[in-house]
C-alpha cells in the first residue's frame, strides 16, 4: 500500500501550468460514481492502496500527512470505473398514504421490477512535493482533485409501457417517483501542506474548495400520490461550491516509514456543515410547466455532508510483507434532510418530536417546497489487507477485504439513496515500469446483502411536503470497481542522494526482522563495501549488509553510487 | 426492460472518456412529449363561461355560495372557500363583490383562516367578468396537498347568466408560495348553497360538471 522509498525517487520539474491547465480541464468530466460504501461515499481512487497509511497523492484526501513521507515529486493519475447493476422491486404497502391502486389497464405501472446496469468512470488526479529542509524537518505540499462523494443512476425503462396511449408514466419505470435519472457528487479541488519531524511524526493539512451538485428528475404530482392520471415530472438541477478542509497525523514510531505507520486523519463536512446549492426546480403537472421563466424557480437544496474520521495501521514485519488494517467512521447522521425552498428561505423540518407532525416543517419555514428525509445513520467501515513484494520491490502484489455498514435505515431507503451492508475483496498489483513510473490495477468486487423493506418504507407517512410514495421493495445490487492509477516521480532537487543514505540506514536497523537471502549475492559485492562504513556505527556489518539488498536487482543502480558521496550526510 | 442504445453508448464512453450518463433534463422533456402527445387537446380548463340570454339583476344572486379552486395540478382536489356574493349597480353596470373563507381540506366544512372581501368587480352586458384577485394567502388547513399555507395570484373569468346559481369558468395565475406553480389551464366552480354552512357532499370543478374526489386527501389519513 504504502510506496517503498525507491519508488519515488527520481529527477523533474515542478508542476506546470499546463498540467494546472488539465487539471481544471478534466474536473468537467468528472463525474460521481456510485455508492460503494455506506450512503454515497465513493472515494475508492488509488484502490486498495488509497487509504490513511498512503504517501502517494492519494493521501491528499485520505490523510494529508501522509504526503510528508513522500520523496521528491510524485504526480498521480488515476481512473476508477465502477460497474453497477441495481433492481428494485416495487412491493408497496397498499394502506400507505398516496398509494392509489394501479387501473386495471396498468398492471404493473407501480409494482414490480426495475433495474439498472450503468458505468461510470471517475478521475482523481494529484500531484505531491517533498523537500527536507533540514535534518529533521521535511516538508510537502500537493494539489488535488478527486469526488469523495457522489452517485449517479440511469434506470432501464418499462418496455411495457412503452407508447402507452393513456398513461405517459409508468414507462419510466416503478422507481420513478424517487429517481428516473439522476446524479449527486462532491468534487474536490484541495491543496494541502504537510510537515515530518525526525521520520517520527508527520502532521498534514488539506483545503480547498468543493463543488457540490445534484441534477435529479423524478415522478410527482402535487397530491403527491401514485394516480397515474395525475402524474407529472419534476426536475431538480443545483449546484454550489464550499469550502472544505482536512487533517491527519502519521506516526512512523521506528524511524523507518515503511515499517511501521500509524495514520489518523479527520475530513470535515465540506462547508463545515448545513449548505444550501442553487438552482432550479421546474415541474410539469397535468401539462403545465410551472413556476416563473417557463418553470424555473429560483430554489434552494438544503442539506449537511457528513464528516469522516479515519485510523489505520500498516506495518511490514519483513522488507517483502506489509499488513494494513483500516477503520473509517462516517458521520451520517449529519444528513437528516434533502430540502428544497425558495430562493433565500429558510428550512427547519421537525422530527416529531416538537409537539409537530414529522417531516412538518418548523415555524418560519412555511415555504418549504419538497424536503426529502434522508435520516441517515452514522456509519463504520474496516477494512484488512496485505501486501508481498514476490521477488524486489518493482512488483507488489495485493489484497483486502472490507465490510462496510450501510447508513441509510429502512425507513428512507429508496431508489434515488440505496446502500447496504456489504463484503469487498480486492485484489491487485503495483509494478513498477521505470526508474520514474509505476502503476497499480486493483479489482475490488462489492457483495451486497439484499434489503427488504417491504411494509417498512416510512416516506408516504411524513406530514407533507417531507412525504413522497412508498419505497418498499426488494432492492439488490452488484458492484465491480476497476481502479488504474499510474504514478510519475522525479527527484528535482537531488533528494535522491540524502533519502538513499537514509534508506540504507534504516535498512541497517531494519535488520532483525528483514530476510536476507535471495538477492544478497547479486549485490552485496557492489554495496556491501560502500555501505559498510557508513552503516557500521548503528549495526553491526555483516547484518547490514544483505539489507539493503531487497532493493536489487532493480535498486542496485540507485543505490551505489548514492551512497559514496553520503558520507558528509548533515 | 431494457437497456437504451443510449445507455449502452453511454456507459461504453463514460470508461474511455471518464464522462457521465444521467441526463435528467432530457428526460424530463421527454415525459412532456409524451404527455402532450397523449393530451393533445390541453389547451383550457373546461371552463366555459359563453355568452348568456340574461344577466341577474342587482341583489338577485346575492346569498351564500361554496367555492371551488380546480388547479389543473389536480383538478379533482379543489381548494374550497365558503362565499357570500353581492351585486349591485354600479357606474358601468352590474357590479359583483365576494367575500371568502377557506374551508378546512379534511372536513369540507370548517370555515378557517382569514376571510378576504373581494370586488366590486364588473360584469359585462353579457354577464362576462373578469376578477383579478390581489395576493391570497390560505392557510394550510384548507391546503388539500399539504400543511403548506398557500399564496395565490389569481385571476377567473366566467359569465353570470340568470339564475346564477352556478357560476363556473376558467382560473389563470399563479401560487407564489410555497413555490411557484402555475395554475394555467385552472377552473372555478361557486355554487349556491341551500342553507348557509351546509355544503354540498357532491362538488363540481368546472363547467363541464367534472367532480370532485370523494375521498378524503391523503394528508388527512395522517
Amino acid at each position: 500500500m504504502n510506496n517503498p522509498s525507491t519508488i519515488e525517487l527520481g529527477a523533474a520539474r515542478p508542476v506546470s501550468r499546463r498540467l494546472a491547465g488539465g487539471l481544471i480541464a478534466t474536473s468537467a468530466l468528472l463525474v460521481g460514481l456510485d455508492a460503494q460504501a455506506a450512503g454515497f461515499a465513493t472515494a475508492r481512487f488509488g484502490g486498495e492502496l488509497g487509504n490513511a497509511m498512503t504517501n502517494s497523492p492519494t493521501a491528499i484526501y485520505y490523510n494529508p500527512a501522509g504526503i510528508a513521507l513522500s520523496e521528491g515529486l510524485n504526480v498521480f493519475v488515476d481512473g476508477t470505473t465502477a460497474l453497477r447493476s441495481l433492481s428494485f422491486d416495487r412491493r408497496p404497502n397498499a394502506n400507505a398514504p398516496g398509494e392509489v391502486p394501479e387501473p386495471a389497464d396498468a398492471s404493473g405501472a407501480n409494482s414490480g421490477k426495475s433495474s439498472l446496469f450503468n458505468v461510470v468512470a471517475a478521475p482523481m488526479l494529484g500531484a505531491t512535493f517533498q523537500n527536507k529542509v533540514s535534518e529533521s524537518i521535511g516538508l510537502a505540499g500537493g494539489l488535488a482533485m478527486f469526488v469523495p462523494f457522489g452517485g449517479s443512476a440511469v434506470w432501464d425503462k418499462n418496455d411495457a409501457f412503452a407508447n402507452n396511449a393513456k398513461y405517459p408514466g409508468p414507462a419510466d419505470g416503478t422507481q420513478r417517483y424517487h429517481t428516473i435519472h439522476g446524479s449527486i457528487r462532491s468534487l474536490y479541488i484541495s491543496a494541502a501542506a504537510a510537515i515530518n519531524y525526525k521520520n517520527y511524526v508527520s502532521f498534514g493539512l488539506s483545503g480547498g474548495v468543493s463543488q457540490n451538485s445534484i441534477d435529479s428528475v423524478r415522478a410527482r404530482d402535487v397530491a403527491v400520490d401514485t394516480n397515474l392520471d395525475n402524474e407529472g415530472r419534476a426536475w431538480l438541477k443545483a449546484k454550489n461550491t464550499t469550502a472544505q478542509l482536512g487533517a491527519g497525523v502519521m506516526i512512523t514510531p521506528f524511524g523507518d516509514k515503511d515499517r511501521l505507520r500509524i495514520g489518523l486523519s479527520y475530513q470535515a463536512s465540506p462547508g463545515f456543515g448545513p449548505m444550501a446549492l442553487k438552482g432550479l426546480l421546474q415541474k410539469y403537472f397535468a401539462g403545465t410547466l410551472s413556476g416563473e421563466r417557463a418553470g424555473t424557480d429560483d430554489v434552494e437544496l438544503h442539506q449537511t455532508l457528513p464528516d469522516i474520521y479515519r485510523i489505520g495501521m500498516s506495518y511490514r514485519p519483513r522488507r517483502d510483507l506489509e499488513l494494513r488494517g483500516q477503520f473509517d467512521y462516517t458521520r451520517w447522521s449529519l444528513f437528516q434532510d434533502q430540502c428544497i425552498t425558495n430562493a433565500g428561505e429558510s428550512c427547519e423540518i421537525s422530527h416529531g418530536d416538537d409537539g409537530l407532525k414529522d417531516g412538518q416543517p418548523k415555524p418560519g419555514s412555511e415555504n418549504v417546497s419538497v424536503n426529502l428525509p434522508r435520516r441517515f445513520s452514522n456509519s463504520v467501515s474496516a477494512r484488512v489487507g496485505a501486501s508481498y513484494w514476490p521477488t524486489n520491490e518493482n512488483l507488489e502484489l495485493y489484497l483486502g477485504v472490507g465490510i462496510d455498514q450501510h447508513a441509510i435505515p429502512n425507513e428512507t431507503v429508496e431508489p434515488s439513496m440505496v446502500d447496504f451492508d456489504s463484503l469487498s475483496t480486492a485484489v491487485g498489483a503495483r509494478a513498477r515500469f521505470t526508474k520514474h513510473l509505476q502503476g497499480s490495477l486493483t479489482y475490488t468486487q462489492f457483495f451486497y446483502a439484499s434489503r427488504d423493506t417491504t411494509g417498512l418504507s416510512n416516506l408516504a407517512n411524513y406530514a407533507a411536503p417531507s412525504n413522497s410514495p412508498d419505497s418498499g421493495g426488494i432492492y439488490k445490487q452488484s458492484i465491480g470497481v476497476i481502479d488504474v492509477n499510474f504514478q510519475a516521480s522525479f527527484d528535482p532537487c537531488g533528494q535522491q542522494v540524502e533519502q538513499s543514505e537514509r534508506l540504507a540506514e534504516k535498512s541497517a536497523v531494519d535488520a532483525p526482522v528483514t530476510p536476507a537471502p535471495v538477492v544478497a549475492p547479486v549485490v552485496a559485492p557492489v554495496v556491501a563495501p560502500v555501505v559498510a562504513p557508513v552503516v557500521v556505527p548503528e549495526a553491526p556489518a555483516p547484518v547490514a549488509a544483505p539489507v539493503v539488498v531487497p532493493e536489487a536487482p532493480a535498486a542496485a543502480p540507485v543505490v551505489a553510487p548514492v551512497v559514496a558521496p553520503v558520507a558528509p550526510a548533515h | 426492460m431494457t437497456a437504451r442504445p443510449s445507455l449502452v453508448c453511454c456507459a461504453a464512453f463514460s470508461a474511455l472518456a471518464l464522462f457521465g450518463c444521467p441526463n435528467a433534463e432530457a428526460e424530463f422533456g421527454e415525459f412532456q412529449d409524451r404527455y402532450e402527445a397523449i393530451h393533445p387537446d390541453m389547451t383550457g380548463g373546461a371552463g366555459g363561461g359563453s355568452a348568456c340570454a340574461a344577466i341577474p339583476k342587482a341583489g338577485e344572486l346575492d346569498g351564500d355560495f361554496i367555492f371551488a379552486l380546480a388547479a389543473s395540478l389536480d383538478p379533482k382536489s379543489p381548494v374550497l372557500f365558503d362565499a357570500q356574493l353581492t351585486t349591485k349597480d354600479g357606474a358601468t353596470g352590474l357590479e359583483l363583490s365576494m367575500k371568502l373563507q377557506a374551508l378546512d381540506t379534511c372536513d369540507r366544512m370548517t370555515k378557517v383562516g382569514e376571510t378576504f372581501a373581494l370586488g366590486p368587480f364588473a360584469v359585462a352586458a353579457d354577464g362576462s367578468f373578469e376578477a383579478k384577485f390581489p395576493p391570497l394567502e390560505v392557510t394550510g388547513l384548507a391546503n388539500p396537498f399539504s400543511e403548506n399555507p398557500i399564496t395565490a395570484e389569481t385571476t377567473i373569468t366566467g359569465t353570470l347568466c340568470s339564475p346564477a346559481d352556478f357560476i363556473c369558468g376558467d382560473l389563470a395565475g399563479n401560487v407564489t408560495k410555497p413555490s411557484n406553480i402555475s395554475l394555467a389551464k385552472s377552473t372555478f366552480t361557486i355554487e349556491r348553497l341551500a342553507m348557509p354552512g351546509v355544503y354540498p357532499a357532491i362538488l363540481k370543478v368546472n363547467c363541464a360538471g367534472t367532480t370532485a374526489n370523494e375521498k378524503t386527501p391523503a394528508k388527512c389519513k395522517k
